[in-house]
């Protein structure tokens, strides 16, 4: 017993010494494909990773058709006459058949030729097994020949009882040497082929993990993309408060579309004051809506809200910390707005006047925050590095405070009209500036989804656009289609 | 003379509404009512701080000029500071604690965003005039 194992192990090495040396050879003169075109037909013309899965499937048909092979072997198909499988009938006959149930494709030959091994003292079993194989093989053989084979294949068949050394001497019988080196060679073509599927596998995994994370990528820019509402080309490294703004701030254009088309019809249909007093008072909460948003954004990130990512770039060209000037809403209106009394405009433009007055204020304030960051960051450090960015993140965390106020700023500003204005001229005068901002937004998408012949024939404009807003221009142009 | 002002300040303090803070009054808040007191606008404020800049600049631009106090320069500065934090977080600002604070005609107004509300509503302007800041 002892020594079977022995022998198993020593042939275990030994066929797992033997592929590597085999497949350089095999590889260099393709002699498992020169089998298959002989012994099969000439549709085995496959690449090479077919042949692996070929050959795959080749062994489990072989073990789907073994009943009726073992039966008389009437069904047997002509792949059953790759040299190969011989053995594996040989193995696979009643006696083992339990056993071939449980024998896996993978390590199928590995094994299969150590149990042939220790089946090998069994000198009646084995003669008996050959006995049996004789006229099997002889049918598929035979069936080959009428399926159209090669007679090549004819000839190869019968030899194929004699295949183990060992057997052949227990068994008597003369071993054919080349008969050998061809089995030799099928073992290690199976075994090259189940490494070539092993391989092909993992190249598969591995292809769906890539695809995945392409997909992945794919709705994570997709869903960028959905928040910015083509205001601007996504950052690559948006923060989440960022990102969490530019979809609030989505949410509350589309408010603002609506909020507009109300007040519209409410105008036009000539509402009563009360009724149109509700839609007013509506939109100036929608209005408030946004200063909320915006100081959570402001404290989650600051740099996102002032530098309007957010915005549309022609909203972008008016940007005044993080937002519009309020004195710009007073030019907005003072055009539109018709049959203001003599108070009413004193009040506009008493508010024009202390709105400027603000904003320069807190221009100045600004100006000195960056005067002061320059020269900490200028500064060489006094006592360590860190300390001087301690002392400079403090600086940068009081710009919060400066979006706060402007934004205060604007926010009083459109209260103020809404006092000085009638609820019929607020209307009218929320209107105005709503179209406004709307026409500014369309202007920038326009400006954006403008042909590319353009942007390729204008130098200048070429130098200064990046190359993020061409294709964000592409990609708008093409969505307009 | 310690005593003078003290009787004098808590005099303003009830005059000036203050209510209950006078009854507590203590010396930071008692030094904030004397300051506030001696000009028609005063302002107190952080050296380095640039929202003070900032609302010192919309009074200058306004044509007043303004009594600042400097309160990281000022002696007592940090008790003037915890009393003024105190006396905002009472008037119900949006930010309690910020600088700069502002006092019109001895009456406090608030920090920068009730400043500027009040300018954009008209109020500052007629209260720059009633404390004699403004003329025109």
């Amino acid at each position: 017993m002892a020594n079977h194992r022995m022998s198993e192990a020593t042939n275990h090495n030994h066929n797992h010494h033997l592929p590597y040396s085999l497949i350089h050879g095999l590889n260099n003169n393709h002699p498992s494909s020169g089998f298959i075109n002989q012994d099969g037909s000439s549709s085995f013309d496959f690449g090479e990773l077919e042949e692996a899965i070929v050959l795959q499937g080749v062994k489990y048909r072989n073990e789907e058709a073994k009943p009726p092979l073992l039966g008389g072997g009437g069904g047997a198909t002509t792949l059953e006459m790759f040299p190969s499988w011989p053995i594996r009938t040989h193995q696979t006959l009643p006696t083992e058949s339990s056993k071939s149930g449980g024998e896996s494709s993978d390590s199928g030959s590995a094994n299969f030729s150590g149990k042939a091994e220790s089946q090998q003292p069994e000198s009646p079993m084995s003669s008996k097994h050959h006995l049996m194989l004789q006229p099997h093989h002889n049918n598929m053989a035979n069936s080959s020949s009428t399926s159209g084979l090669p007679s090549t294949s004819r000839t190869l068949a019968p030899p194929k009882p004699s295949e183990d050394k060992r057997k052949a001497t227990t068994s008597g019988k003369q071993l054919d040497a080349k008969t050998l080196r061809r089995l030799a060679q099928n073992r290690e073509a199976a075994r090259k082929s189940r490494l070539r599927k092993k391989a092909y596998v993992q190249q598969l995994e591995s292809s769906r993990i890539k695809l995945s994370q392409l997909e992945q990528e794919l709705q994570r820019a997709r869903s960028q993309g959905l928040f910015m509402g083509g205001c601007g080309p996504p950052g690559p490294n948006i923060t989440s408060g960022a990102a969490i703004f530019d979809m609030e701030y989505g949410r509350w254009l589309e408010d603002d579309n609506r909020h507009m088309s109300e007040i519209r019809t409410g105008l036009q249909a000539h509402l009563s004051d009360n009724d149109l007093r509700l839609i007013v008072d509506g939109y100036i909460a929608h209005f408030d809506e946004i200063f909320r948003l915006k100081a959570v954004a402001a404290k989650a990130d600051v740099f996102h809200l002032i530098i309007g990512t957010w915005m549309s770039p022609a909203e972008r060209c008016f940007i005044w910390m993080a937002g519009f000037r309020p004195s710009d809403l007073i030019k907005i209106l003072v055009s539109q707005m018709d049959l203001l009394t003599e108070q009413q405009l004193m009040g506009i433009y008493s508010l024009q006047h202390s709105s400027q007055q603000a904003e320069e204020a807190l221009s100045q304030g600004l100006e000195q925050l960056q005067q002061s960051l320059i020269d900490t960051l200028a500064a060489s450090p006094v006592i360590d590095g860190m300390q001087q960015m301690a002392v400079a993140l403090g600086k940068i965390s009081n710009l919060e405070g400066f979006i706060r106020q402007a934004d205060n700023l604007r926010q009083q500003t459109v209260h103020q009209l809404r006092r000085i204005l009638t609820v019929r001229q607020a209307a009218r005068c929320f209107l105005v500036i709503g179209e406004y901002y709307g026409r500014l937004r369309a202007l920038s998408s326009l400006w954006l989804s403008r042909p590319r012949e353009t942007l390729m024939s204008d130098e200048t404009s070429c130098q200064t656009t990046t190359d993020l807003q061409i294709v964000q221009s592409s990609r708008n142009h093409f969505s307009n289609f | 003379m310690q005593y003078q002002t003290e009787s004098w300040g808590s005099y303003k303090m009830s005059s000036l509404g203050f209510g209950g803070l006078g009854m507590v009054a203590d010396t930071g808040l008692l030094r904030i009512e004397s300051l506030a007191s001696e000009s028609a606008v005063v302002i107190f404020s952080v050296s380095t701080c640039c929202m003070c800049h900032a609302v010192k600049g919309l009074f200058r631009g306004m044509g007043v000029s303004p009594a600042v106090h400097e309160l990281d320069l000022h002696p007592y500065g940090g008790d003037i500071q915890r009393a003024l934090i105190r006396l905002l977080g009472c008037s119900g600002s949006s930010s309690p604690g910020s600088l700069p604070v502002v006092f019109i005609g001895g009456k406090l107004v608030g920090a920068m965003d009730r400043v500027m509300a009040s300018h954009i509503n008209g109020s500052l302007v007629p209260l720059l005039k009633d404390a004699g800041a403004l003329w025109l």
